[in-house]
């Protein structure tokens, strides 16, 4: 991307904060999430954005948002809104039946939304709905903010000044994933900064499943930021699958965090589709005994992308299990990053814990950081973790070719079957066709791009 | 069918095929048998052009045509077949989807439409009941935690779907016990005909109990160094290689 200007970080920085007040007086009057906002903004202005120098943000530098410049808090949409809609119903979507939540810039669009009435037994409000009504605070405001932390976590204090969009869901323990739900969010390219927020409450014992898909309109330059925080309790299972196909100009932040309580069992895909920087941070903590969490990861990159997965389990009590497996595609001069920490406390003992993390790289200049680390305070664990570097195997590549198939074609079934393993794990199957379909479209692109494969 | 002449062929700059002659005709099944480190893996890797064989002298005709200047999946196309000894084990790409790439990309080398899945199921189906291989095979990722004789079994699946001109099996009864040889050796010799040559490569004299060949061939230092009828193989078990090797 070729801009004359660049801006520098501190000065985004600086126009976020400035912003601040004319972002208020949007709110409703008697948003009561005001003070909180105003806390978050002060807590944003003493961290400022993160920076090289900090170690988790060493291989990632945010100059990157200098080439666009500056992201508006409050920039409407310029595109018309019959656009827009033709534009979200030809999006492929997942097959079966969803209830489905679709935002447009941070707001909710009930026209393009699909709920069930009677049957669904999730409870869900958009989350500017919910902080709007007073009335519907206090279970937010009993959650919110306890995990994403607004004193060491920069952006997530700049989510929490400006969070708009996104949903706060309660799902009952009489909600046996019924129906699973689609929260689709789409930037249209109005150079803006979005922060949606998820806050999800799995009730225990229940069982659902939700499928969280960001994308961009075209070569749409947005900064989103956003932040999902998900509360499992006692035996609650929940699987969250994020889809992320953005263009490959906008830039993303994201932090999911979990908390689980005993017994829980969540299962959290993360697929990267796109984006010119792209940064997903993921913390679960296994608060209580027998929580388990499969955590799968998924990056696919090519020519002017980085790409960075940062994720930390925390296994605080006993007999809990962990299983992670993160890959990654990069092709041309594209830069990934995975960090993966484990942390197993002196509690934690007959902790089950694996990460794995294999990337393979299409191209010479392609170049991937990978960190997996372990941390076990308790003695009687199982756990394992490691990471890979390499091309695609020529001895698979000989075996395809000896049974007549191209060489640029066994290339690509087996840059193919490495993805699949990741999509395999998707527990929900449309989702895992959908899937299927958007990384192959990605890997097609690569081939018309790059020529590597 | 296949015609070798004076190949000499060498690895990480050591010479392992040292003026190799073999004329294999339409409809015959030679055997090539030898000790090991005598060159008959390097002699089926040269015919499947695997990277890393270098061929510093000879030529090698298939129909007509000079073999060594074809890409591995040309001459796979072509109707050349190497049954792996070691077959790789491919994660996350299914049997089924494989098999139906390749037999694909020969069917239209030949000119023949391409199959759909359910034409492809039909026809996998059933030469899957010739090697007894269960279904659940088909599913599963590329001889990834399959037994050795279930590799085996899907390099001769493979065989039959393709129906090449000429296969070459590699120690195809390494680590094989007894039924699985049974099955394997059933499912090349249904493909016998007095139109597809085969080259069987084997330490042991047990395959060509099963396989039975028009000719026996003996390498060792890179050379074919005898060649006889099928009683040659039952020589060679009662007498050892020390026996030819002593004699020339």
């Amino acid at each position: 991307m070729k801009t004359a200007h660049r801006t520098p970080v501190a000065d985004l920085t600086k126009g976020w904060v400035s912003e601040f007040q004319d972002f208020l007086e949007t709110r409703p009057t008697h948003d009561p999430s005001k003070e909180l906002r105003s806390l978050a903004l002060s807590h944003f202005q003493e961290q400022g954005m993160p920076h090289r120098k900090m170690e988790a943000w060493r291989n990632t530098p945010l100059t990157l948002l200098e080439e666009v410049g500056l992201f508006s808090t409050t920039s409407a949409s310029k595109r018309p809104k019959s656009e827009i809609s033709e534009w979200v119903e030809a999006l492929e979507k997942p097959e079966g039946d969803w209830q489905r939540l679709v935002f447009i810039d941070g707001q909710i669009d009930p026209g393009l939304s699909t709920l069930s009435d009677a049957e669904s037994e999730m409870e869900w409000m958009a989350f500017d709905a919910a902080l709007a009504e007073g009335s519907q605070y206090a279970p937010i405001q009993e959650r919110l903010g306890q995990l994403a932390d607004l004193k060491t976590d920069a952006l997530a204090a700049l989510n929490t000044a400006y969070m708009q969009g996104g949903v706060y869901l309660r799902i009952p323990a009489s909600c046996q994933n019924e129906r699973p739900l689609h929260l689709l969010f789409v930037s249209t390219g109005s150079g803006s900064l979005r922060c949606p927020r998820n806050l999800v409450v799995a009730e225990s014992g229940s069982q659902s499943s939700v499928l969280v898909e960001h994308t961009v309109m075209d070569e749409a330059h947005d900064l989103t930021n956003c932040v999902t925080e998900l509360f499992l309790a006692e035996n609650a299972q929940l699987q969250w699958t994020v889809l992320e196909h953005a263009s490959e100009s906008a830039i993303r932040f994201s932090d999911v965090h979990a908390y689980q309580a005993r017994d829980s069992r969540l299962s959290l895909q993360l697929l990267t589709l796109g984006g010119r920087l792209v940064r997903n941070n993921v913390h679960v903590a296994l608060a209580d005994t027998g929580a388990e969490v499969d955590l799968n990861g998924l990056f696919l990159a090519s020519t002017g992308q980085l790409v960075d997965h940062h994720t930390e389990i925390n296994h605080a009590m006993p007999q809990g299990r962990s299983q992670q497996l993160h890959k990654s595609v990069l092709t041309g001069n594209a830069r990934g990053v995975f960090r993966g920490m484990i942390n197993v406390s002196p509690h934690a003992q007959k902790t089950n814990s694996s990460l794995s993390n294999p990337n393979l790289l299409l191209s010479d200049q392609a170049r991937i950081e990978t960190q997996p680390q372990l941390e076990i305070y308790a003695d009687d664990v199982k756990c394992s973790h490691g990471s890979t570097v390499g091309q695609i195997d020529e001895e698979a590549i000989f075996y395809l070719q000896s049974r007549g198939i191209g060489r640029n074609h066994a290339k690509q079934i087996l840059t193919r079957g490495f993805i699949n393993e990741i999509c395999d794990r998707i527990p929900n199957k449309n989702v895992q066709k959908l899937a299927y379909g958007l990384t192959s479209e990605t890997l097609e692109s690569f081939v018309n791009k790059e020529e590597t494969i | 069918m296949l015609e070798i002449k004076n190949l000499f062929a060498q690895v990480d700059d050591k010479e392992i095929l040292s003026g190799i002659d073999l004329n294999i005709g339409a409809g015959e099944v030679h055997a090539i048998m030898g000790p090991n480190g005598s060159g008959k893996s390097t002699l089926s890797n040269v015919l499947a052009g695997r990277a890393g064989y270098e061929v510093t002298g000879g030529s090698v005709t298939f129909e007509g045509k000079n073999l060594l200047d074809m890409d591995p999946e040309i001459r796979a196309r072509e109707g050349i077949f190497l049954a792996f000894q070691y077959p790789a084990e491919i994660p996350g790409v299914s049997n089924d989807y494989f098999l139906k790439a390749s037999l694909n990309a020969v069917r239209s080398h030949r000119g023949e439409s391409e199959l759909d899945a359910m034409d492809f199921l039909e026809i996998s189906r059933e030469k899957m009941k010739q090697v007894e291989m269960p279904d659940d095979l088909m599913s599963r990722a590329i001889n990834e935690g399959f037994s050795g004789g279930e590799k085996k079994r899907n390099e001769v699946l493979q065989m039959l779907l393709l129906e090449p001109k000429m296969c070459v099996l590699d120690e195809t009864d390494s680590g094989l016990d007894i039924d699985a040889l049974r099955v394997v050796a059933e499912g090349v010799n249904a493909l016998r005909n007095e139109s597809r040559s085969m080259l069987v490569i084997t330490h042991y004299q047990r395959l060509l109990e099963y396989i039975v060949p028009d000719k026996v061939h003996v390498l060792s230092g890179g050379r074919i160094v005898r060649t006889g009828g099928s009683e040659l193989a039952l020589e060679l078990e009662e007498k050892g290689y020390g026996w030819i090797e002593a004699s020339t």
